[in-house]
């Protein structure tokens, strides 16, 4: 058992390995190598996973990975309730990725250098949740981040990608600053980093004040990892980095690596009401904010990004409130759909020779009906419909804001609910529905429906769409998603806490998710009103919110300007060139005199050479007086 | 009187030092260094006769032998500066410069 | 005021004024003359220390060979060369100040000098002769280093010659 654990992340290292020092020679079969990988991956996790359902829970530390004496740090995997859950969705979701980049990348000249990165980047994602102390956990969190800007930059002759790639790194590193910090609290008050050391004596060593800073400092870790306000500006530009990636890092695994952490610390969280409070209110202005730009967007791969930004906002209120379980239900749920959307959105790009603006396609659901149909369940889920997946976890999500007493975070996320399924099906209607915008443009492109590796594992994250949320119901008096998470991250036990009729919960969420399928088809399909009137009428708003608020520039001046300033006049010009490179040049000043000195004495003249040699007699000698003296 | 012959002797070797150092012809430092060997013997002759080991005359004798032989192979050299340059000027030797 | 005194006085003089006009005169001529008179001092110093044969040998090798080799040497070169037209060199206040230093030096240890004097004076009278007394122990305790000196001197020939040979 011990071993099997292992393999799991032993077999993408593997993968990675073959692939990255073997690239030259198996070029042809990179993709199937890192498949396979991640297949075996998913295998050897089957038994465990299925123990651990049954009640067990796996603990094993492999080796001392740092010895300090007082303070050990092992290198141990954990499996419990929580990681099972995201260990299911990283290798299956991964693994359906993998073997739909096959098809998606074919004839890309990097295409061994992507898998062997994608390869790694799974594996530090096991390594992350696996894990089974913070510093490995952060290990991981650095190594996603690593592969997210290798991936995001992929095409990196490109400069708007290595730009993106960058951006993502510095913005990333912020947060892990955070991170960093709310660990070294950790392991100064606990004297160890392991979650069995820390989290059963929470209550003993921290108070509610130290558990604040440690919560907050972490959250500022999730905040950079999960792209949530402010640290969210990297995520839309992840986008240039191919679709498969965008589907597998920033969307179903790497950005959800926050939501985790903090589910994972739930005991430091239960212990600060003020740190849960500013992680639920983050996560709620996150989702509002982000699905209000999603409004106006046109490039199909923004709209997505900024989908996930919402709904990660929606998983942080989860967590943010105290239904954990809820939160990483959410988490499961959108790896299926919102993974299939951006396999989805791939596919379209596939057809459409890599074009992905809404205002050129329109109709293609007679040119690509799988996909069609795929997107449109995908859709349905994100929406909160029943009986698809999304429905039950957000539903969760919304009915523990209220049952916990926050009643304007329900409000703010009953209103986004709202945007995200009219944004949603706007994206599905203007792309699959009516008319060809631009006349003969598949003919031109010879627009086709996408070849089976990227179908069939677009059907099964559809067919997991509709049937992944099932565990979310109520079967004999408890809902079995709830009491398995449960085991590991128990709800927050508060005073007074609310029952809300759970059926008027639940018929408000799904009428205001059929609002916004309604308006949608209203302004796009039956057009009484268009989107265009709407943007006219609205002018000053759908500019703001077209331009991101402006948030890019805002950055820029404000941040960016500052500190290239300081660095050329000020770093540059004075410490750099006047104080360091003088200091280095006084030396070299030195010897030149020193040199200088030495060289006049060598005059050639002997009656010279008479004076120092007396100069130096008379010198000993007045030594010699001076100790008799 | 110890304090006078040392006297004598002292102030020989400073003017023969002084003599090295200072003048310009090549034969008259020769003549000041002589001057330097005969301050520092006549010490040597002076502690002879105060200690009373005839020691200090024999080390006299070696010092006059070497003195002499020193002064052999200084007027070789000076023969030599005459061929290479006509002018036994000390300052007109100065290849030692570069 | 002994005799002795005196007499030292004299010789005093002698040497010491020989050696000043070694340094000042300008002929070069005029200085080994000065030198002569400053070894003759010199002598009569040693006569005073009652070492009459080391007198000698002063007058013989230094006033007697040395003075001659150099008046030879400055034989073969041309008057006019010899007494160039500088006496001095141009730092020869310098010169004249580290010789004042030297000069201090050596007398404040020449002074605080704190000898055994129970044997002044008894070379003499021991031996009986100072030839026998220099002979007793030149033979016998120092013989290596005479037979060395006397290598040395070869060898300051072999010098000499080498240096002035036209080929070697």
């Amino acid at each position: 058992m011990k071993t099997l654990v292992l393999l799991i992340i032993i077999w993408p290292l593997i993968g990675f390995l073959i692939n990255g020092l073997f690239g030259k020679w198996t070029k042809k079969y990179a993709g199937v190598i890192a498949a396979s990988a991640l297949g075996l991956s998913f295998l050897s996790a089957v038994y465990p996973m299925w123990q651990v359902l049954l009640g067990n829970i796996y603990d094993y530390v492999y080796f001392m990975w740092m010895p300090f004496g007082k303070i050990n740090i092992p290198f141990g995997l954990r499996l419990d309730s929580l990681s099972t859950v995201m260990l299911f969705v990283v290798t299956f979701v991964s693994w359906m990725i993998h073997i739909y980049s096959n098809g998606y990348m074919k004839g890309d000249p990097g295409y061994a250098r992507y898998f062997t990165y994608l390869n790694l980047f799974v594996f530090s994602m096991l390594l992350l949740i696996l894990g089974d102390n913070y510093l490995l956990m952060f290990v991981g969190w650095e190594g996603v981040g690593l592969c997210s800007y290798l991936l995001i930059g992929f095409w990196y002759d490109k400069k708007t990608a290595s730009d993106a790639g960058e951006k993502a790194f510095v913005v990333n590193r912020i947060g892990d600053a955070g991170f960093i910090i709310g660990v070294l609290f950790i392991l100064f008050n606990f004297h160890s980093v392991t979650y069995a050391d820390v989290f059963p004596f929470v209550h003993q060593v921290l108070t509610p004040e130290t558990a604040t800073i440690i919560g907050l400092a972490l959250f500022l870790g999730a905040m950079g990892k999960s792209a949530q306000f402010p640290l969210y500006i990297w995520l839309t530009d992840a986008m240039e980095g191919p679709t498969p990636v965008s589907s597998l890092i920033h969307a179903a695994t790497m950005v959800t690596a926050g939501v985790y952490m903090v589910a994972r610390s739930n005991a430091i969280y239960d212990m600060s009401p003020i740190a849960m409070e500013v992680v639920a209110s983050v996560g709620a202005f996150t989702a509002f904010y982000a699905a209000t730009m999603a409004l106006t967007h046109k490039d199909i791969k923004r709209i997505l990004a900024y989908s996930t930004l919402s709904q990660l906002g929606y998983m942080f209120i989860g967590v943010g409130v105290g239904v954990y379980w809820a939160g990483i239900f959410h988490l499961m749920t959108h790896a299926f759909f919102k993974g299939l959307l951006f396999l989805g959105a791939g596919a379209v790009m596939h057809s459409m020779r890599g074009l992905l603006s809404t205002d050129l396609m329109g109709g293609l659901r007679k040119k690509m009906p799988q996909t069609a149909v795929l997107m449109v369940i995908a859709s349905l889920a994100i929406s909160g419909i029943p009986p698809f997946a999304g429905f039950f976890s957000k539903d969760a999500i919304l009915a523990g804001a209220l049952d916990m007493g926050h009643p304007i975070i329900w409000i703010v996320g009953e209103i986004t609910a709202f945007m995200t399924a009219f944004y949603m099906f706007r994206f599905v209607f203007s792309v699959f529905y009516g008319e060809e915008k631009v006349p003969n443009l598949y003919h031109e492109l010879h627009t086709h429906e996408a070849p089976k590796v990227m179908t069939i594992p677009m059907w099964v994250l559809g067919v997991l769409s509709i049937i992944g949320g099932w565990v979310g119901l109520h079967i004999s008096g408890e809902i079995p998603i709830e009491a398995f998470i449960a085991r590991t991250a128990p709800t927050l036990e508060i005073a007074n806490q609310a029952h809300y009729s759970e059926a008027l919960i639940m018929g408000i969420s799904v009428c205001i998710g059929l609002l916004g399928i309604f308006t949608a088809w209203v302004i796009y399909i039956k057009k009484w009103i268009t989107a265009d009137t709407i943007a006219n009428t609205f002018r000053p708003i759908y500019t703001l919110l077209a331009n991101t608020y402006y948030a890019d520039e805002f950055v820029y001046f404000f941040i960016v300007k500052p500190f290239w300033w300081v660095s050329e006049y000020f770093l540059w010009k004075i410490v750099d060139v006047k104080i360091i490179d003088a200091g280095v040049d006084l030396f070299g000043w030195i010897s030149k005199r020193i040199g200088w000195l030495f060289r006049t004495l060598q005059t050639g003249f002997v009656s010279h050479y008479a004076y120092w040699i007396s100069i130096g007699v008379m010198l000993l000698t007045s030594l010699y007086l001076i100790r008799i003296i | 009187m110890l304090a006078a012959y040392m006297f004598v002797s002292v102030l020989l070797f400073a003017i023969g030092a002084t003599g090295a150092m200072i003048r310009r012809n090549f034969l008259i430092v020769l003549m000041s260094l002589e001057l330097m060997i005969n301050g520092a013997g006549m010490s040597l002759i002076v502690m002879s006769y105060y200690i009373g080991n005839v020691s200090g005359q024999v080390m006299f004798l070696f010092v006059a032998a070497v003195a002499a032989s020193e002064t052999a192979v200084g007027l070789a050299i000076v023969a030599m500066m005459y061929k290479n340059k006509k002018s036994v000027d000390i300052n007109d030797f100065t290849t030692l410069r570069k | 005021m002994s005799v002795e005194i005196v007499v030292f006085a004299i010789l005093a003089i002698l040497a010491v004024g020989g050696g000043f006009g070694i340094i000042v005169t300008k002929n070069p001529f005029r200085a080994a003359m000065w030198m002569v008179l400053s070894f003759i001092g010199s002598a009569g110093i040693f006569v005073m220390l009652d070492a009459v044969f080391i007198a000698m040998l002063q007058l013989i090798v230094y006033a007697g060979a040395i003075t001659v080799m150099i008046v030879i040497a400055m034989y073969t070169m041309d008057k006019l060369t010899l007494s160039s037209l500088k006496r001095f060199n141009n730092q020869a206040y310098f010169g004249a100040l580290f010789g004042l230093g030297i000069l201090l030096d050596f007398i404040v240890i020449a002074a605080k000098l704190k000898i055994n004097t129970a044997y002044m004076g008894k070379n003499l009278s021991i031996a009986g002769s100072n030839v026998k007394a220099i002979g007793d122990v030149l033979f016998k305790s120092y013989l290596l280093p005479f037979e060395i000196t006397a290598i040395v001197l070869l060898i300051a020939l072999f010098g000499a010659v080498a240096l002035t040979k036209k080929d070697l």
